[in-house]
């Protein structure tokens, strides 16, 4: 069972929380070929260590935030709100939220 | 004395000798005392033989005193309160305790399957992969699957409950020996939250009775003070007859405890104590943990070393000192380090007669050879058992004199017994530190496995950290290598890893897979490292470089009652009522489950059946009029300046044009352009917009908004609201309709000019707020009523008591779903699946009319989305009176394809009992009047393709 | 199948792969189980192979098993990280099924199940294939509608399937319990599907392949691909490079992470799916039981281990360790349809990384690199896909081309929105 760190709430058990997938995934607007399109629904970049995702608080406040989560060992890298830009995991303070 | 093989009792013994238990062990009355062991209790009344091994039918007895039991594993209690495969050596005595030997025929001290050792190398590992092939396994499969398994699954549910804790500590210590009181005395005193879990019922560990000394005291006293330290301390939670089990991402620990029956304090009831649960299922969610939870001792491997008689010393020591049970009158101690020393010492000193003590090493300490001296016991160095002798219990042990090298036996002497206690060193406990991360690996110089590299959360203390020991030689060269059991549950000889090690399945996994080496209910406990080390030789590289099995939760077995805890029966999954749900089940609502609701799927009168009462219903509607409680239907409101333009961005509906008082009917999508879900969006005001969605989709669909305003949208000013359970839905359908409302006091004006179809109202019904939309699902006239829920109940009374003379009738959600069907109106869910897009169903046109973005408007341009042949929704009129089967696949004249489609509602018109259905079928809209069969396990009916409507197709009644 | 291959560091002489009979294990048996010879070599790599095949477990063996087989290429070789079937094809819950809803699923699938009926010949490998069928449960009436549709899907397709009532249920399955909080109202069955022992699939492909002269080669970990002009020339290992003039990736679990390495991107979410076992007991249980609403898959193996699985977790993971609320969920599941089960113990539980794709359907074919192909996307299902896994990707590498049975699980669907969607027409997990 994941411990996670809602950033409004602090850290709650797994299952007060739903799982939203990967983040930063940028929704193509306008006229955008198929193979584009394609690429947005379905590729995903599914890497093997810190993964850029997001998480909902479901059973707190309610409100979805970013997490890098490590897809080894599960630990929570970094948690920062919707919006914001990746952040920089060398820097110190970026580990301060796990 | 309690049995022949009782002796008097040590200090820090566990027996209370005062306390006599009686019990049953294969029918036979036995006693015992209270605090006994099963197992120790058996070896008190001389029971040697207490099982057979898996393959050879090979005789067994109690090999060890705790949770790698391989030998002792008995059925307790009977019919649906069986426990299968009990540990003996765990189970706590208890005065009506009833146990039953589970394997051998006819009994277990007489097996006629004992045959198959005399044959034992056509069984070698892998066997069953290179026969039995023809002309099937089947032909085989079944006698050799009843040969495995012990035990059974008892004939019943399940009579006692099990509970779960979820706690929080600073810290967990998992053993409450010495090494582990000491940690939680140090943590509890920088103030730290402790929770200490024990497995067995007492703490203090070996030291509380191996006579050792600990700090100037005797170790059960010095134990006894530092427990009553600890329990006065409000932080700290000392937990016995609790396992630590598995260890899960991210620091969380779960722990078993075993509830002790009342039969432990002597009565016969086998209930849980107290009427609780009969084990519970911790959850800790620990900042660090430390083990402490000690080491296990390893066996020698030698011929025939698994006969009734041989035990490992460790347990030998803790029969005798514990439970003041001698293992045998004759004794032969055989080791490769230290510790078995003191064992032979206290037996001897308590009588028992020690004939003498092997030690595979040639240098031991002076002061351990002088104890065995003194006390006349011969030792025999650089010796190692390489035989015994017996056919049912030990009555010999042949020792060997190992050459320089090890590698050859010079010399042998044998020596007449009835009991061999071995040591082959000790491995630390480190299951849970494997599976939090820790890494481990072999070591020679200990004979086990150690942590390569620290843990940032989980520290060793006590043995579990490792002893500093000299090791000797802990497998026998000598004799055939088909009789040297390594694993003795699964029996496992040294021979099968050698045929492993030929046959190229040479990684440790392969080894363990081929061989079943480690795989059986003990998990290795006492044959992993000696597997290792074994393999290891074959293969001729160094044991550290083999690397070891994977160290799986849970460490011990653990009942899947306590993992389930209450999450059984009615607590599996809630159960969601309806605000009138006493109504419904005081008039015959006949309640089925609508995924997480219970709901009236109709209303049974005296005598009726379920289909007569919902044609009753249907008719009803269609000729008076019927009341529906419609609350699960799913009420979102959005709120805010941007809330019309935020909630046009999920519809193919064109929304903006929305006026208020208005509703509008609304098909939403995913961004993969299938159906997600459909409703009506009413514009209560301007900055008001309220929808409503399937039942079944109500909290997915308003997650889903919250999701894409938070995550994509942040800046549309809106609040998103489910108000569900705040509003009763009650819907009043029928040509009756109106006039049945106007029956009731209400402020809204009900005639069609003042409110039309899809028209809303917001007034007052009966004095309650009350939400009046005019939509249809049944195709007749109909007044949704929603109110606050607390209101329902009285509202519905007074519609019912106002149209009863009218002909109203309650209606269930079968009748509902009828009266779509001939109307042919699109039940998402039912007639839609997760390739159906608006086209599909008739809604092509209207969503690539809007000119506006909206969610899943690209995906409707991709080339899957817009090829010609694909399955659309039409309906069926049945060819005769068979009715259609929902599920039936379709398939067209002339088609080359598996399926063309399939039935996905199906029944009979209310007017005149014609078969009627929708359906998917390819290309369906441009085969209106063709015939397709229709195909439902092998029967074949004809219908013919029809517009998707069958009743009122202008539209009159609901519109009137 | 005649052979004589000399590694350099040992000498591997194999010149007829000694046949598995009764009559053999009591000739070998009298010789004290001595003489038996090794179920496959272990090989130094060679230089360049016709064929490398990244991943050494069922699908990667049994695709080098049927090139040398069936197409004749022997130069081949399996590059496995780790240990042979160290992967998914070794923790898996060993079901074999064809009951799919889309023609291009059933016939796939139903094309595996058939060659595991004969597989244990073909290999001469008891695979240990028992065909006691499937139950799949259904919870509510709206349930049992979708089932009769995957039910008469599955006849249309000419594979074996029918409905089941609840007394049928009860009776071909007696220790299960039809009241529980969801009612079982009614099931159906595919009675051909079956469980086998997932190592011996493993071995026996090992076995045969080896056999044949294909390399297998054990501890040697993919690090990249050498590329040019858009198509493949070899691959770079943890043992040195290795040519190839065509290399299928068959690693499921990490098949993002090797495509990735060729620089192509896959729609894969990688996810831990758990398993678990009780101790083993006498029999009890004579099917493979699956209900989609609780969210259970249950069955008896031969060793009398009650087997169970569930839902995967639900976030990504590499991890091969299972979730402790999904877990617990599957073992409440497990007793709401086997009450009696609540005293059994759990023995042992583990987790695969399975690789889940938008469709729930596998990716296998060719790629945008040219010589390069792929076999993954078998979320939780591969096992029973081993043997046409095989045999199709085979064929596929062998002629550059699509086999006709899997032409449409093909990596172009993700451009064009053609997917074969098995979980949303049948809403249940495989």
């Amino acid at each position: 069972m994941l411990r996670i760190s809602c950033p409004y709430c602090g850290v709650r058990d797994e299952p007060e929380f739903v799982f939203g997938g990967p983040t930063h995934v940028t929704r193509p607007m306008g006229d955008v070929s198929d193979a584009r399109w394609g690429d947005y629904l379905f590729n995903r970049d599914n890497p093997k260590g810190p993964h850029h995702e997001r998480w909902l608080h479901a059973y707190g406040c309610g409100r979805w935030f970013n997490a890098v989560r490590d897809t080894v060992s599960h630990e929570f890298l970094a948690v920062y709100a919707m919006g914001e830009p990746k952040p920089d995991l060398a820097a110190p303070e970026a580990g301060g939220l796990r | 004395m309690s049995g022949p093989y009782r002796l008097p009792t040590f200090p820090g013994a566990s027996l209370d000798r005062q306390h006599t238990l009686r019990f049953r062990f294969n029918g036979r009355e036995l006693t015992g005392y209270a605090g006994d062991t099963l197992a120790s209790a058996l070896l008190a009344n001389g029971v040697r033989t207490v099982g057979r091994s898996l393959k050879f039918h090979r005789p067994r007895g109690v090999y060890s005193s705790g949770v790698e039991e391989p030998n002792a594993l008995l059925r307790l209690s009977s019919g649906v309160r069986a426990i299968p495969s009990a540990r003996a050596t765990l189970t706590e005595l208890h005065d009506g305790l009833e146990s039953y030997t589970q394997s051998g025929w006819p009994s277990v001290t007489t097996d006629f399957a004992r045959v198959l050792d005399f044959t034992a190398p056509l069984w070698a590992a892998g066997f069953y992969n290179k026969t039995f092939m023809w002309p099937s396994w089947h032909t085989y499969e079944w006698a050799v699957r009843r040969m495995a398994g012990l035990g059974h699954a008892p004939p019943g549910r399940d009579p006692d409950r099990y509970d779960t804790r979820n706690i929080h500590c600073d810290v967990l210590i998992v053993g409450g020996g010495a090494a582990g009181l000491r940690e939680a005395e140090a943590a509890a005193a920088a103030g730290q939250r402790v929770v200490l879990a024990e497995q067995g019922p007492s703490l203090g560990g070996r030291g509380a009775w191996n006579g050792a000394n600990i700090e100037g005291q005797a170790g059960h006293s010095w134990a006894a003070r530092l427990v009553e330290g600890l329990r006065g301390r409000p932080d700290v939670q000392l937990l016995t007859r609790t396992t630590a089990v598995g260890y899960y991402d991210r620091d969380v620990v779960t722990l078993l405890e075993r509830v002790p029956v009342d039969g432990a304090r002597g009565s016969r009831s086998e209930r849980p104590n107290d009427g609780g649960p009969r084990e519970r299922y911790w959850v800790v969610r620990a900042g660090r943990m430390v083990l402490a939870g000690g080491a296990l001792e390893q066996p020698l491997v030698f011929c025939n070393n698994d006969r009734p008689g041989v035990v490992l010393a460790g347990a030998a020591h803790e029969y005798l000192r514990r439970y003041s049970v001698a293992v045998g009158r004759r004794v032969i101690v055989a080791t490769n380090n230290d510790s078995a020393y003191k064992v032979a010492g206290d037996l001897r000193d308590a009588g028992v007669e020690v004939v003498a003590l092997a030690d595979s090493r040639k240098d031991v300490a002076e002061a351990l050879l002088g104890e065995m001296r003194s006390r006349s016991i011969p030792v025999l160095l650089e010796s190692l058992p390489i035989d015994t002798s017996g056919f049912s219990t030990l009555n010999g042990v042949t020792i060997g004199r190992l050459s320089r090298d090890g590698a050859t036996v010079v010399g042998e002497q044998r020596f007449a017994c009835d009991a061999l206690a071995v040591s082959g060193g000790w491995a630390p406990l480190l299951h849970l530190y494997s599976q939090a991360g820790g890494k481990l690996r072999y070591s020679s110089r200990t004979g086990a496995l150690e942590p390569v590299s620290s843990h940032p959360r989980v520290t060793l203390a006590g043995s579990a950290a490792g002893e500093k020991t000299s090791l000797g030689p802990r497998v026998s060269p000598a004799g055939d290598t088909l009789r040297k059991w390594v694993d003795l549950r699964h029996d496992v000889t040294v021979a099968d890893l050698e045929l492993a090690i030929r046959e190229n399945y040479s990684s440790i996994e392969h080894v363990k897979r081929y061989t079943t080496v480690g795989m059986s209910v003990d998990q290795g406990k006492t044959s992993n490292v000696a597997a290792i080390e074994i393999v290891a030789k074959l293969r001729g590289v160094s044991p550290e470089a083999l690397g070891h099995t994977t160290l799986r939760p849970p460490f011990t077995p653990v009942t899947l009652g306590a993992i389930a805890g209450r999450s059984v029966g009615d607590g599996f999954a809630p159960s969601r009522l309806l605000p009138l749900h006493d109504w419904h089940v005081s008039h015959g609502g006949l309640l089925e489950d609508y995924g997480e609701w219970k709901r009236p799927a109709a209303y049974i009168r005296q005598g009726e059946s379920r289909a007569e009462a919902i044609r009753r219903e249907m008719r009803a509607a269609r000729t008076a009029a019927a009341l529906f409680d419609g609350s699960p239907l799913g009420k979102i409101e959005i709120q805010g300046p941007d809330a019309l333009a935020f909630i046009d961005k999920f519809y193919i509906n064109n929304l903006a044009t929305l006026q208020p008082g208005r509703a509008r009917y609304g098909l939403m999508l995913r961004e993969s352009g299938v159906i997600f879900d459909d409703g009506t969006v009413v514009l209560l005001a301007p900055d008001h917009v309220l929808i409503t969605t399937t039942s079944a989709n109500a909290s997915r669909v308003g997650a889903w908004l919250e999701e894409w305003h938070q995550c994509e949208w942040p800046d549309m000013r809106v609040v998103i609201t489910s108000v569900t359970d705040q509003w009763a839905t009650i819907s009043l359908a029928g040509g009756r309709a109106r006039e049945i409302l106007s029956r009731l006091d209400t402020d809204i004006d009900l005639s069609p000019t003042a409110f039309p179809h899809l028209g809303t109202r917001v007034g007052h019904l009966l004095g309650h707020v009350a939400r009046i939309y005019r939509v249809s699902f049944t195709g007749e006239l109909t007044y949704e009523i929603n109110v606050p829920a607390s209101a329902a109940g009285m509202i519905w009374s007074a519609l019912l008591q106002a149209g009863e003379p009218l002909g109203l009738q309650p209606m269930g959600i079968e009748a509902l779903l009828a009266l779509r069907l001939e109307k042919g109106f699109l039940h998402v869910g039912t007639d839609t699946d997760g390739t159906s897009v608006p086209d599909d169903v008739g809604w092509g046109k209207a969503a690539a009319s809007k000119r506006a973005d909206f969610v899943g408007k690209r995906s409707l341009l991709m080339p899957e989305n817009r090829r010609t042949g694909r399955l659309q929704l039409v309906g069926l009129r049945g060819v005769g009176a068979t009715e259609i089967i929902v599920g039936s696949h379709l398939r067209l004249s002339g088609s080359g394809e598996a399926t063309d489609g399939w039935v996905t509602s199906a029944g009979r018109l209310s007017s005149s009992g014609e078969p009627i259905a929708l359906a998917l079928l390819r290309g369906g809209r441009d085969r209106l009047g063709s015939e397709v069969s229709v195909h439902d396990e092998g029967r074949v009916t004809q219908a013919r393709v029809a517009e998707p409507i069958f009743f009122d197709a202008a539209g009159e009644r609901m519109n009137g | 199948m005649c052979l004589e291959y000399k590694g350099t560091v040992r000498t591997w002489r194999i010149q007829r792969m000694h046949r598995y009979s009764f009559l053999k294990v009591i000739q070998h048996a009298l010789r004290g189980n001595r003489t038996w010879q090794p179920a496959w070599r272990d090989p130094v790599p060679q230089s360049g192979y016709d064929v490398v095949v990244i991943g050494g477990g069922g699908h990667g063996l049994a695709t080098a098993y049927y090139l040398a087989k069936k197409h004749g290429i022997r130069r081949v070789a399996v590059l496995e990280k780790g240990w042979i079937g160290g992967g998914n094809s070794g923790r898996n819950t060993q079901v074999c099924r064809s009951n799919y809803f889309y023609p291009a699923s059933s016939a796939f699938y139903d094309h595996s199940l058939r060659l595991y009926e004969h597989l244990g010949r073909e290999l001469n490998f008891n695979v240990m294939l028992r065909q006691s069928g499937l139950v799949a449960l259904a919870h509510s009436e709206h349930e049992l509608e979708l089932q009769r549709r995957w039910a008469n899907a599955i006849h249309m397709n000419d594979v074996d399937s029918h409905m089941l009532t609840p007394a049928q249920i009860r009776k071909r399955i007696p220790a299960i319990s039809l009241q529980s909080r969801y009612p079982i109202v009614g099931g159906f069955t595919q009675p051909r599907a079956g469980i086998s022992r997932h190592d011996a699939v493993v071995w026996g492909f090992a076995r045969g392949a080896s056999a044949l002269g294909v390399d297998i080669i054990q501890g040697c970990e993919v690090l990249g691909f050498d590329l040019s002009e858009g198509r493949v020339r070899g691959v770079q290992t943890s043992r040195g490079p290795i040519g190839a003039e065509r290399v299928v990736m068959s690693v499921a679990g990490h098949s993002s992470v090797v495509a990735g390495m060729a620089g192509i991107r896959l729609p894969i979410t990688t996810m831990a799916l758990q398993a678990m076992v009780t101790e083993p007991i006498k029999p009890v249980l004579d099917a493979t039981v699956i209900s989609a609403a609780v969210h259970s898959y249950v069955s008896q193996s031969d060793r009398g281990e009650i087997v169970m699985g569930g839902g995967a977790d639900v976030y990504n993971s590499y991890a091969q360790r299972g979730g402790l609320p999904i877990f617990r969920a599957t073992i409440a599941a497990t007793l709401e349809l086997f009450p009696s089960f609540s005293r059994l113990r759990l023995m042992r539980q583990w987790a695969g990384a399975v690789d889940v794709t938008p469709d729930t359907s596998p990716i296998m074919g060719l790629t945008p690199v040219r010589n390069l192909y792929i076999n993954c996307g078998f979320g939780t299902g591969g096992y029973k896909a081993i043997p046409a896994g095989g045999d199709t990707m085979a064929d596929t590498v062998a002629n550059d081309r699509p086999h006709p049975l899997i032409r449409q699980f093909g990596l172009e669907r993700f451009t064009s929105g053609a997917l074969i969607d098995e979980g949303a027409a049948a809403g249940v997990a495989h």
